[in-house]
Formats: structure tokens, sequence, C-alpha cells
């Protein structure tokens, strides 16, 4: 284990056992070498924009696995309704696919499935509500995320998103605040 | 100055391939060459210990070890290969409760979902120029969590 709290300055009373602070080595800074060429804090124009071609031709990948996603939430929704006593286990899954979905829907040009998987997933993590709302609540999420992939809605949608967004809100509230 | 990063080895900690390959192909095109990855804490803590990367980023909500906890045992385990490594943690959970969890578990930089390489970007050039002194309390280690201007 690395010790360096003890070969490092101590700059707080030595009689009392903590806080402790210290300056432990820079290994990252150690090794990043310096190009000289332009006078700043190390951004590199150059650099950003090759990392961002990169990340523009995963585009095409990701589209792929956004109709492969938007298959699984159906199917995830189809088995909610069949098999009732797995009901935690799907909930597990589908929070799994809204995680996977809310990383990647803005990076292929739906901000509203990252908006909407987001929200499903948070809304899944809640442990205070009850199995019951919680598949009514992801009913109308499956639906949204469906609808927006399929129509498609780009972007955050202008009004039809905004529309979309305020429906599914008032759906979330309603189904929560049923007794 | 610019930075050259071909130097610098990082590991990327993602239970999502797709991330991973997101996260691995912008600090590619970064250009940082040596990137290793794990799909889970496990995977991870064993990474680290084979391949001593420079900078640890890591996804939050994974399972069974969700990245915050992951912190934790980086910073405090006795079995930790380097407490010291910088953690710049992705979470698509941007509520309080989820950042100050990962500030107190000793991350060191936060970056929220949907990734850009932009946002990336400026992380790790806050991690290279503005690295924090560390804390060891009773109930924590890891960066300072006052940030100061360098």
């Amino acid at each position: 284990m690395d010790n360096a709290a003890n070969q490092h300055p101590i700059l707080y009373d030595m009689a009392e056992p903590e806080p402790v602070i210290y300056t432990p080595p820079n290994k990252l800074k150690d090794k990043v070498t310096l190009n000289g060429r332009i006078a700043g804090d190390g951004y590199d124009a150059e650099a950003l924009a090759r990392a961002e071609a990169n990340a523009a031709a995963l585009t095409d990948k990701l589209l792929q696995e956004a109709a492969l996603d938007m298959a699984r939430l159906e199917d995830a929704r189809d088995k909610l309704d069949r098999h009732p006593s797995r009901r935690d286990e799907q909930f597990s899954e589908l929070e799994r696919i809204a995680h996977d979905i809310t990383g990647y829907g803005t990076t292929i040009g739906f901000d509203l499935l990252t908006r909407f998987g987001r929200s499903l997933s948070l809304f899944l993590r809640r442990t205070e509500i009850g199995g019951t709302v919680k598949l009514k609540v992801a009913r109308a999420h499956i639906d949204a995320m469906i609808l927006v992939y399929r129509t498609p809605i780009r972007g955050l949608g202008g009004k039809n998103g905004e529309a979309l967004t305020a429906m599914l809100n008032l759906t979330i509230d309603k189904f929560v605040s049923e007794p | 100055m610019n930075f050259r990063l071909d130097r610098i080895s990082v590991l990327v900690v993602d239970d999502s391939p797709h991330m991973l390959n997101l996260l691995c192909d912008i600090l590619r095109g970064l250009g940082i060459n040596t990137i290793h990855t794990a799909q889970d804490a496990v995977d991870a803590f064993k990474e680290i210990k084979i391949t001593r990367p420079n900078l640890v980023i890591c996804d939050q909500a994974m399972e069974p070890i969700c990245g915050i906890e992951f912190t934790r045992l980086l910073r405090t385990s006795q079995d930790s290969p380097d407490i010291h490594v910088p953690i710049i943690m992705v979470t698509g959970y941007c509520d309080t409760l989820t950042v100050l969890q990962a500030r107190d578990a000793g991350v060191n930089e936060f970056l929220a979902k949907p990734i850009s390489a932009k946002a990336l970007y400026l992380r790790l050039l806050e991690v290279i120029n503005n690295p924090r002194d560390f804390v060891k309390t009773k109930s924590y280690t890891g960066p300072d969590r006052q940030r100061r201007s360098s």
C-alpha cells in the first residue's frame, strides 16, 4: 500500500492524528510531455477535434444498438405483464437498459431518449415506490421512448418534445399520487 | 503549451460496452495510447494492480459494486494498489446526493452523461493542471474536497 501520507509534510498539529494533508506524487503530470506549440493550459484543439471525430464515428454503431434496445424495451414491457412474480428482476433489467440508453441517447441525436431513460432509471431506483406504481410508470416511459425513436423525434423535439415530456410527467404524478 | 498525452495510461471502468467504446475512442482521439478496460469493480481492482494506470475513469452505476463504493475501496482499502490515482466519475445521475456521495468517496472529477469529447478533455486537463492535495481523516481519504484555484 502507498504510504505517501507518512512521507510528505503534515500541515496540522502532529499531536492530533487527523486530519493529515499532503501532496501525493503527481504521476499523471510527470508523464505529460509538452509539444511546445501553444501557450496555455494544455488545451489542444486538434486533439479535441480528433476525439470528437472518433465519438461521431461511433454514432452509426450506437444507432444500431438503439434499434436493439427498443426491441429489448418492448420485450421487457411484455414480460412485466406476463410474469408478475418476477417483477423485481424485470425492473432491474429495465433499469439496466434505460441506463444504457441514457448514456448514448444524446450522442445519436435522441436527447429525449436520454431524458426519459434517466427518468426511468431514477424512478426504478426509488425504493419507497410500490411495484404496481412502478409497473404503470415503467410502461409509460417505455411507450414514450418507443414513440420518440419510431417517429422519430430528434433532439429535444421542439413543441412535440415538450408536450410529450409534460404528458409523461403528468402521468407519473397521477400514478404516484394514486392511493 | 499543449500536453502530449501519449505516455499516460488510463483505466476505463464501465459495465456498458457502448459507453466503454465511446470513452476509449475519445481517449484515443486525445492521443492516449495505453487504455485498459474493466467492466466491473472487481476486475478494475485487478487491472490497477497489474497495469498501474495514471488515471481511472469509472462509471457510477455499476453492479455489483457501484462506482462510488469502488472509489471508497480504492481510497481506503489496505489492499488498494494505488490510493492516490486520480478518478473521474461518469454518471447519468446528477442529483445532489449522488454528487456528494461521489465527492465524499474520494472522486477527483465528476462527468455527467451524455459524454462529450470536450467535457472529458476538460476534466482530464483539470486533473493534470490542478492536482489537489490529499486529505486523510478517520472518515475520509481522498483529494481535498475544497477546490482551490491554481
